[in-house]
């Protein structure tokens, strides 16, 4: 028997599709995204350009909408349907992202100083960056994943054009789907793509060994890494962060069963599940929280605002004091 | 979503909703296995049942056996020959995944696992103990020792090194085709001599009962040293071995060979460069580093005195995991070819044959026999030359022709049965029901076939458990 | 009305299906695995090929199975390592494609 066609494209992937291609990020809501920028005179023209992305400035909201679209499904409203709902709202004025957005607003935004970190680290070890502002596009990596590859050719394309306007030759990223988007994808849908594109972690690691700075903590800390899926299968690097966190004095980095980390590392159920399947995303985060915890680690590591944001989710519901961290940030406290 | 059908409705009263489904696409990855690449509808199972209890297991028998309903077993259904299979419409997929107890009792040198216990968790467990998992299965990944113990395979090892399964089983816990739950054997490590209804069990391939626990003797985790030997002629490794073993040296736990040719993809993508030639990997074990590397000392001199083109002792540990990666993941040689010219394989021969005839039976396997098409096409070979079991592999690329393709593959399967048959010989690794019964039938006769039949029949009157396989069914 | 892309692209998928050889080394690697084979890439992909090729199983039932992989691509990896370097992940998002497609096709409109 055929299903209904309504109900087979799970209504989140709808929702960020139109918030992507009519909004130009994950959440849709109004608030800048290049607002984190501020007072950092950050060129829109330079050799590297850094590519913020909306992940860590939209992860809270994402967690609100998400959240939203659970709260729907307990009132026995099913996924499916609150897309309708979405239309149902769009009618009458209203927007069900702007109201999730303005449920959040007052909480804290603990993802966005990541991209402040980064800049930061960067400036240290002697590396200034371009950014593009209010003209940065969404990379469009979401679509890809649910499968609109058709609309996602095109947004690689129109973004393509927006890299040449402002001249764009290499691209620093951070987030790392983006940059897995960027690297990976671009060069398969657009054609004269051109542009060089290196994640983050793999300028710092270059940077460090050239500048020969010393990063130390000062309590000693025993903490685990997460390698993120994106950033471990998709980009291939799993040696940079290590050696990165391995030059941290005062930071002791325990080992994980070796079937769970680097290549293997065990995903986290971020990307795009909590949103569909929001059960077995916790399911998931759990498993892997367990495993990580089980290090005896106090600080957990990572480098994606997914990751992060699931990580915190699954430590908090199982009660550990053990801290979720971006790699960047515990850099940037260790380079004072 | 439909609502649940007569058989999920009574299953799931017996051993709980959450442990049975009815979902078409959860029945569809029990009813299909590696030996087949398509399906067939007809054969997908009712339903699937994962009791967690040796009770459940009871009770679901009984409930096949009062309607008539085949059940077939799976451990992880990774079998390869094509026993996981339905062979009859209508059945009861029972999966033993739900029994994973693990419980250790090691002042008696056992441990007692459930039937579902997954092969590589429990060798994680042992050796964390200071214990052997004495088997080496190339699916060790997703397979449970419940399946393993149905087919008493060690994989890779010598069998005269560390004996078969058989060996370290001091009893089970099994449920008869018509729902009786029995205790076997005993918990000395001095096992019964005479009639002892373990051994009904192990290696049975699931056609007597359903086992659902077994109580594993535990043996320590022994020192290696590896040693590898590159040689210009296959048979040049068979002599070493055929030397090493009459010299009386103590069997290795490991006696591999992979030959050139399929040597060359695994090394590149380990970054090995080329390897020299045909490639032997043996790993001699003792209670002590010393006594293991004195053996290995020896093994080196065998290697030698069988013209050796380099022989050496791996100390690296990095270079121990490449060696024995490169023999073991023999996949990688159908990788890194793509499109039309991507190579798939289209036949496989495993066959043990004694020890002083390997070097015919390699010649033999390359040119001695009359099958044009294997002749024709790339073979490579390796195998565990250590315990006298051999692989040969024909590989093509997938544009060839699918009627060729299919003649390769029954040539491989005649030409297995032909040398398991002229050396007096059965395979060693993965068992003799579904597609090996035809050669069963030819090796031991149709008395011995019989005899098992009547037996089943004895055993398992309603034909419940696996029906089909002991047949040959779904084979010509 | 027959879609000739979307019909390429069930040809792609059935295809590209057809070397995963059931060895099962993707189950244990799978995020969403909770003791249900269909919750692995080879339980995906034969659900793929039961649905397309077959014609049987639901189509909202497929889409769940489908949409329940996070895409981390541990199956594609081990895959590579050990097995038939069948694809796995890159399959199961071709298979979204096509359910893309197929809703766009079917309503005539975009959903």
């Amino acid at each position: 028997m055929r299903g209904s066609s309504k109900n087979i494209i799970p209504a989140i992937h709808l929702q960020i599709r139109d918030n992507v291609l009519q909004k130009s990020s994950l959440s849709g809501v109004a608030e800048s995204r290049s607002s984190w920028a501020q007072g950092l005179d950050l060129p829109r023209q330079a050799e590297y350009v850094f590519f913020a992305a909306c992940g860590y400035q939209h992860m809270r909201f994402v967690e609100g909408m998400t959240g939203a679209l659970r709260y729907a499904g307990k009132m026995g409203v099913s996924l499916g349907q609150v897309r309708g709902i979405t239309k149902v709202l769009g009618k009458a004025g209203a927007d069900l992202a702007s109201m999730t957005s303005r449920m959040m607003a007052s909480k804290e935004d603990p993802y966005s100083p990541v991209l402040v970190s980064c800049i930061s680290v960067l400036r240290k070890l002697g590396v200034e960056v371009g950014y593009l502002q209010e003209d940065e596009p969404c990379c469009g990596s979401p679509l890809y994943y649910a499968g609109f590859e058709k609309e996602f050719s095109e947004l690689a394309g129109r973004n393509n054009e927006i890299f040449k306007k402002n001249g764009l030759k290499k691209i620093i990223g951070l987030v790392p789907g983006c940059t897995s988007a960027l690297r990976n994808l671009y060069p398969r849908y657009v054609r004269d793509y051109d542009i060089e594109v290196e994640h983050v972690l793999q300028v710092i690691d270059r940077r460090l060994k050239q500048v020969g700075l010393k990063p130390r903590i000062q309590e000693e800390t025993r903490a685990v890494y997460h390698d993120p899926c994106q950033l471990s299968r998709h980009l291939e690097i799993t040696e940079e962060p290590r050696r990165i966190l391995n030059s941290i004095e005062g930071l002791q980095m325990l080992e994980l069963d070796p079937e769970r980390s680097g290549r293997w590392s065990t995903c986290c159920g971020g990307g795009g599940l909590e949103g569909s399947h929001p059960e077995l995303a916790e399911r998931i985060g759990q498993r892997r929280i367990e495993e990580l915890l089980a290090t005896g680690a106090s600080v957990i590591l990572t480098n994606c605002p997914a990751c992060q944001m699931q990580l915190k989710k699954a430590a908090r519901k199982a009660n550990s004091k053990a801290e979720v961290a971006d790699i960047i940030q515990f850099l940037d406290q260790a380079l004072t | 979503m439909n609502e649940d059908t007569k058989i999920i409705k009574d299953l799931s009263s017996l051993i709980g909703r959450e442990n049975v489904s009815g979902n078409i696409f959860d029945r569809i990855s029990y009813g299909q296995d590696a030996a087949q690449p398509d399906l067939d509808p007809r054969m997908i199972p009712l339903a699937v049942a994962k009791p967690s209890t040796t009770a459940g297991v009871s009770d679901v028998l009984k409930y096949a056996n009062e309607h008539k309903i085949p059940v077939y077993i799976h451990g992880a259904g990774t079998a390869f020959k094509g026993s996981p299979r339905p062979k009859r419409p209508g059945s009861i997929l029972l999966s033993t995944q739900g029994l994973k107890s693990i419980e250790a009792h090691e002042e008696d040198m056992y441990y007692e696992l459930g039937a579902g216990v997954n092969l590589y968790e429990l060798e994680k467990l042992l050796f964390s103990r200071g214990y052997l998992l004495p088997l080496a299965i190339g699916s060790k990944f997703a397979s449970t020792i419940g399946g393993a113990v149905s087919i008493n395979t060690i994989g890779h090892m010598v069998d005269i090194c560390v004996g078969k399964i058989v060996d370290y089983v001091m009893g089970v816990e099994a449920v008869l085709p018509t729902g009786e739950i029995i205790e076997t054997g005993t918990k000395s490590i001095r096992r019964p001599a005479g009639l002892d209804a373990t051994k009904f069990f192990v290696g049975s391939e699931g056609l007597f009962g359903i086992i659902t626990r077994i109580r594993f003797r535990v043996t320590p985790d022994p020192k290696r040293a590896y040693v590898v030997g590159f040689f210009s002629e296959l048979t040049d490794i068979a002599h070493a071995f055929q030397r090493y073993y009459r010299e009386k040296l103590p069997p290795p736990l490991y006696g591999e060979m992979i030959d050139k040719a399929a040597a060359r993809a695994p090394f590149l993508i380990r970054g090995m460069g080329e390897p020299m030639g045909h490639m032997a990997l043996a790993i001699n074990v003792s209670q002590t580093q010393a006594e293991a590397d004195r053996q290995a000392e020896e093994t080196i001199k065998v290697f030698k005195s069988e013209h050796a083109i380099e022989t050496f002792i791996v100390t690296s540990k990095k270079e121990q995991i490449d060696y024995w990666e490169a023999r073991d993941n023999i996949l990688n040689i159908l990788q890194g070819s793509a499109d039309e010219g991507r190579l798939v394989m289209a036949g496989a021969a495993e066959f043990a044959v004694p020890l002083s005839k390997m070097d015919e039976a390699i010649d033999y396997l390359q040119h001695g026999h009359n099958y044009e098409t294997l002749k024709k096409n790339t073979l490579f070979i390796y195998g565990h030359v250590g315990t006298c079991d051999l692989h040969g592999m024909w590989v093509v690329p997938v544009s060839v022709d699918p009627a060729e393709r299919a003649r390769l593959g029954k040539e491989a399967v005649a030409l297995e049965r032909q040398i398991n048959i002229k050396w007096g010989c059965a395979s060693g690794e993965i068992g003799q029901t579904a597609s090996r019964v035809a050669f069963f039938k030819e090796r031991y006769g149709p008395a011995v076939h019989q005899m098992l039949i009547n037996t089943k029949r004895a055993i398992d009157p309603n034909d419940i458990l696996n029906p089909g396989n002991l047949e040959g069914e779904g084979y010509d | 009305m027959i879609d000739p892309e979307l019909e390429e692209l069930k040809k792609e998928i059935t295809e590209g299906v057809q070397r995963c050889w059931k060895c099962r080394m993707c189950v244990a690697m799978c995020p969403t695995y909770e003791g249900w084979f269909s919750q692995s890439a080879a339980g995906r992909l034969m659900a793929v090929n039961l649905f397309l090729k077959h014609g049987l199983g639901d189509l909202e039932d497929l889409s769940n199975l489908l949409y329940s992989c996070t895409t981390c691509r541990r199956c594609q990896s081990r895959c590579k390592a050990l097995s038939t370097d069948c694809s796995p992940a890159d399959l199961i998002l071709k298979a979204r494609k096509y359910l893309v497609k197929t809703a766009i096709s079917q309503k005539g409109e975009r959903p």
